[in-house]
């Protein structure tokens, strides 16, 4: 008798028991806080928020932060201390959006953001807000079809790193577009390179365990940086590799006569140079030198 | 109506649900997301009665039909539309459902997500506030077949992936080439490659009263995965394993199987974070992360069966010599971090951790020999310190340090040691003992109002040491190895951000390397980088926003080189360096503008390019057997010679053309949207190119993508979408991988 995926059973089952408790009592939140949130600032009493609510009654997305963001006084993040609505409509601009420094001033409790002073994005003069919607999620993803099945946080880092989204669309790719990776498994987003205790394949082996060994045999290229033969976003190449075979192979390595299938039998030391080595070792080196990251068995990396 | 279920209790029920749909995975917990604690907000919220209770979010079921035609190889590869009824990978139905769901009570939150297409792609991610802890989850299930792909350019599967011409064994006796003629696949029923990775995940972050009034909290979190499935590998076995006595033992020398592939991998780790105040952050983190290989490898046993010939391995040979062997391993990890700012002057962050790796299991020829503590051990550091001179005036130094100590046993006789006598396994490559890398550098901004630019000039130097164990003779030695022990390395730079214009934001990056020492091709010994982009926006023309980027790196090795060996008098001697060049440029721009209320348009062009050179080496005799004086392979006589044969030259050029459209119109909304990805260009050309079959030369492909949606809101609250998708591969250097796919899928979005 066929039987559901366990997938489909269980997701059923979460949603059944969702529509259950829901049933059971539901009502807005409208509630607001009582005390101000962050002491020290001067906010426009008049306000408080329900102003504003009145008019962005949307504002609350339907994620956790947009919650908690939705909790706090509007002027605090959209108003220079001490400004009113009202001196900003006059005046003819528009709310601010808050700077680093505010949002940091409640998470200050945060690992991630531990490093943000000396972080790649920070450098760049990047905000929080360039990448993080505070209050709305989207209702569902977009109708935009082309990132139809990328995560949220890619989404945001490919606005603006377009030239990195142009190699997730390569033959072979990290599969960020087709949502079985995220650029956030790969990147701190709120770090950088000088501030990880990574090593440069380290961030690889978090992911690819059966690669880390211990090996017997090593390939000194593969302990060194995976990105000497790979391209990790992206490449026209099978494997990822940054150049195909079998020249990513011969930039370091000589091809032996006598094992590797010459034109005619040789004898050692009648190098005429004028013979080929043939096309089908040539093709792809891993097809024999299989175990290529290293073997716990081969010193020639066969098996 | 009497709650069945409460908030709290909710996510335990869910839990144990989440944890029973991986629980074939053996769950051993939790994320690898950081905690993140917000202390004022939450504190200030307050007390809601228990009948505030809310929901927001969508549910959108769904019901796709797919059907293929052609080879649909690549369009699987990454995206394995498999129907819901039945498995049948060629057209059928999907039907899935996605939600994205936040449910409050008392200021807690439950929120749950999930979204996917099918049974090969699937995320669901659950988070949970409720004080004074927080919970996060998450499950993933994703299928690759990229190896069915890769099955697809097999020895056995391409013309010129053998080569018959060295069948004739009269002609190969005395070079033992001959295998290159026959390939074996040893399942031959095999074409579907596939490995599903299903990743899960949760960490919980506890802020009792008693700790966080103290500025500490503390989170558990537990992340795994699984990969499940099969690969493509092939081997050649070592003659001199083979019986010798066995008639035409190179056909069945090269050969390939399905190599099972059952792995799980489990971390646990436990952070304990101190804020004493706002400036200062200490963080410890206590990891361990276990892996194990599920399957049993095949061995020269399973070979010999799949041969069917008797006695196929000559005497003596350790039939359970694994193939591709795997061994579980576990990894434990202590690091400790600290950040400090004061104020808007200064900075300062450090780090070091320490990490032992060990294996836990052994082949049995490892066993027999001895070789039974594999294990490395690595170290790290970093030390970051910023200070802002004035406004304008900032400086920036930092250092990071890298090594790995391999402890494994060693020599271990009879199986891994600098032998002067050839046995299979010996010791040809170097052993890499140790390996440190050590990076420091400068760098100073200037922000100038009055040009609206920060400039950043900067020196970076990197090192990057090997201590190594060469074999004795016969073994690889340095000289006739492109393998350098040192590379140490200069770069300077200048970062530019400028904002000459509203709307107008200009990034530069030029830099330039050098490197007195080098230790492999890859590394530069003289690298120019120039990476800029662009971005303009203009609010009041149709909302137009510009982008664009130009990356160009050319680096240059020509520091290391191969030396000959000379017999009279015995010594190296005629060092011929390799050359590697290498030019990559990418180009792009997209334009995206809405001409009228309603309607917004996307324009994108991307381009890139890999330009390498090098020069193609030969060598008359294998390069770890020379002089070799009484050995199997003994030609005292003969010199070892280098030789380049030419000079090949990888040049691939990758192009990408996109379109996008859409437009709202009363209740609907409609989208389109067009790409097209084509790469060209030589993989090797010259003499190497000229050797190869006809789908490794050349790459010339190219991928449309056409998609059509369309949403119709037909109540408050209720959205019915349609999208179709049509995508089409078509390679001219494999033209059967050519194939292409439609794809239709409805469904409708209920928020709540």
């Amino acid at each position: 008798m066929a039987t559901l995926p366990k997938w489909l059973v269980v997701s059923l089952a979460v949603v059944v028991m969702l529509f259950s408790w829901q049933a059971s009592g539901e009502t807005s939140d409208d509630s607001l806080p009582d005390d101000d949130p962050l002491s020290g600032r001067t906010l426009s009493k008049h306000t408080r928020g329900q102003e504003c609510i009145a008019c962005h009654k949307n504002m609350e997305g339907s994620t956790p932060s947009a919650t908690a963001h939705f909790k706090q006084e509007c002027e605090s993040c959209h108003l220079e201390s001490g400004q009113t609505i009202a001196e900003l409509s006059k005046a003819g601009k528009t709310v601010k959006l808050p700077k680093v420094e505010e949002c940091k001033s409640c998470h200050i409790q945060s690992r991630k953001l531990m490093n943000w002073a000396f972080s790649v994005h920070a450098k760049a003069g990047g905000a929080c807000t360039d990448c993080h919607t505070i209050h709305a999620s989207p209702v569902a993803k977009g109708l935009n079809l082309s990132t139809r099945k990328v995560d949220r946080n890619s989404v945001a880092c490919l606005t603006c790193h377009q030239d990195v989204g142009s190699q997730f669309k390569m033959r072979s790719h990290h599969p960020v577009t087709e949502g079985g990776v995220s650029c956030s498994g790969c990147h701190d987003p709120h770090g950088s390179q000088t501030t990880t205790l990574w090593s440069k394949s380290d961030k690889c082996l978090t992911c690819h365990q059966a690669l880390r060994g211990p090996k017997v045999f090593e390939h000194a290229p593969v302990v060194d940086d995976c990105t000497n033969c790979h391209s990790p976003h992206g490449s026209p190449n099978r494997k990822l590799l940054s150049v195909s075979q079998p020249s990513v192979c011969l930039q370091c390595h000589s091809v032996a006569h006598g094992k590797h299938g010459m034109s005619t039998a040789k004898g050692p030391g009648t190098n005429s140079g004028t013979r080929s080595i043939s096309g089908t070792v040539l093709r792809e080196c891993t097809n024999c030198h299989g175990a290529i990251h290293g073997s716990q068995q081969d010193p020639l990396l066969r098996y | 109506m009497k709650k069945l279920l409460t908030m709290k209790s909710l996510p335990l029920a869910i839990s144990l649900l989440f944890a029973a749909n991986v629980c074939h995975a053996q769950l051993s917990g939790a994320a690898v997301v950081a905690g993140d604690t917000v202390a004022p907000a939450s504190a200030v919220v307050p007390p809601e009665s228990a009948d505030n209770v809310s929901a927001k979010g969508f549910i959108f079921p769904k019901l796709g039909y797919f059907d293929n035609s052609g080879n649909p190889a690549y369009l699987n590869q990454y995206n394995l539309l498999d129907s819901t009824s039945g498995s049948n990978t060629s057209n059928g139905f999907i039907a899935d459902l996605d939600f994205q769901l936040l449910f409050k009570e008392d200021g807690d939150t439950l929120f749950l997500e999930k979204e996917g297409y099918g049974e090969n792609s699937q995320r669901l991610r659950l988070l949970s506030s409720f004080r004074p802890a927080k919970f996060k989850a998450y499950y993933s299930t994703f299928k690759t077949v990229s190896g069915s792909f890769d099955f697809l350019y097999n020895p056995d599967m391409v013309v010129g992936g053998t080569d018959p011409r060295y069948g004739d064994p009269a002609q190969n006796k005395v070079d033992r080439s001959g295998y290159v003629a026959d390939f074996t696949n040893d399942s031959p029923t095999v074409s579907e490659y596939a490995i599903r990775r299903s990743t899960y995940g949760g960490s919980l972050l506890l802020r009792p009263e008693a700790l966080t009034e103290h500025g500490f909290s503390a989170e558990l979190s537990a992340d795994g995965y699984t990969r499940q499935g099969n690969q493509v590998s092939s081997y050649i076995l070592n003659e001199g394993k083979q019986n010798p006595s066995q008639a035409n033992p190179e056909s069945e020398q090269w050969r390939g199987y399905s190599n099972s592939v059952d792995e799980k991998d489990a971390k646990l780790a436990f952070n304990l974070n101190w804020t004493p105040d706002k400036e200062w952050f200490f963080n410890y983190e206590f990891f361990v992360d276990r892996f194990t290989n599920e399957t049993l490898p095949a061995t020269f046993g399973d070979v010999a069966n799949w041969s069917g010939i008797p006695r196929f391995f000559a005497r003596g040979t350790d039939l359970l010599t694994p193939l591709n062997f795997v061994p579980d391993s576990t990894q434990y990890r202590n690091a400790l971090r600290l950040s400090k700012t004061f104020g808007d002057t200064a900075a300062l962050s450090a780090g070091a951790s320490y990490a032992t790796l060990q294996q836990d299991t052994y082949s049995e020829p490892q066993y027999a020999s001895g070789y039974d503590d594999g294990n490395t051990n690595t170290g790290s550091a970093y030390l970051n310190g910023k200070f802002n001179v004035s406004q304008s005036v900032g400086l920036e130094a930092f250092a990071r340090y890298n090594q790995r100590q391999n402890n494994s046993p060693y020599p271990v006789e009879n199986f891994y040691e600098p032998v002067s006598a050839q046995r299979d396994p010996r010791m040809v490559m170097p052993r890499i003992d140790n390996y440190r890398n050590i990076v420091y550098g400068l760098e100073a901004k200037l922000y100038p109002r009055v040009l609206k630019t920060t400039w950043s000039a900067g020196w970076k130097y990197e090192s990057k040491e090997n201590e190594l164990t060469w074999g004795t003779e016969p073994a690889l030695a340095p000289p006739v190895t492109l393998y350098g022990t040192e590379y140490k390395a200069n770069e300077v730079f200048i970062k530019l951000v400028s904002h000459p214009t509203t709307g107008l934001t200009l990034r530069a990056t030029p830099s330039y390397l050098w490197a007195d020492e080098t230790q492999l091709a890859t590394n530069p010994s003289e690298m120019f980088k120039f990476k800029s982009s662009a971005i303009y926006t203009d609010p009041e023309w149709n909302e137009l926003v510009v982008t664009g980027y130009y990356n160009y790196s050319r680096k240059l090795n020509d520091s290391l080189s191969f030396s000959d060996y000379d017999v009279a008098p015995a010594g190296f001697a005629d060092p011929q360096n390799q050359e590697v060049e290498n030019t990559m440029q990418s180009f792009g721009v997209n334009f995206s503008f809405v001409p009228e209320e309603d309607l917004k348009l996307s324009l994108g062009y991307d381009w890139s390019q890999n330009d390498l050179s090098a020069y193609y080496f030969s060598t008359n005799r294998l390069r770890f057997d020379f002089p070799n004086p009484g050995g199997p392979n003994n030609h005292p006589t003969v010199p070892l010679e280098f030789l380049i044969l030419d000079q090949f030259n990888y040049n691939v050029t990758s192009q990408t053309v996109s379109a996008g459209i859409e437009k709202k119109w009363e209740n609907y909304l409609f989208s389109g949207y067009y790409s097209l990805m084509l790469a060209n260009g030589d993989n090797g050309n010259g003499l190497a190119g000229v050797s190869l079959p006809v789908v490794d030369d050349k790459t010339d492909f190219r991928l449309h993508t056409f998609s059509l949606g369309m949403d119709y809101e037909f109540k408050e609250n209720m959205i019915f979408r349609a999208t179709y998708i049509y995508d089409r591969y078509e390679d001219n250097s494999y033209e059967s991988l050519t194939g292409s796919r439609n794809s239709l899928c409805l469904g409708v979005i209920f928020r709540l």
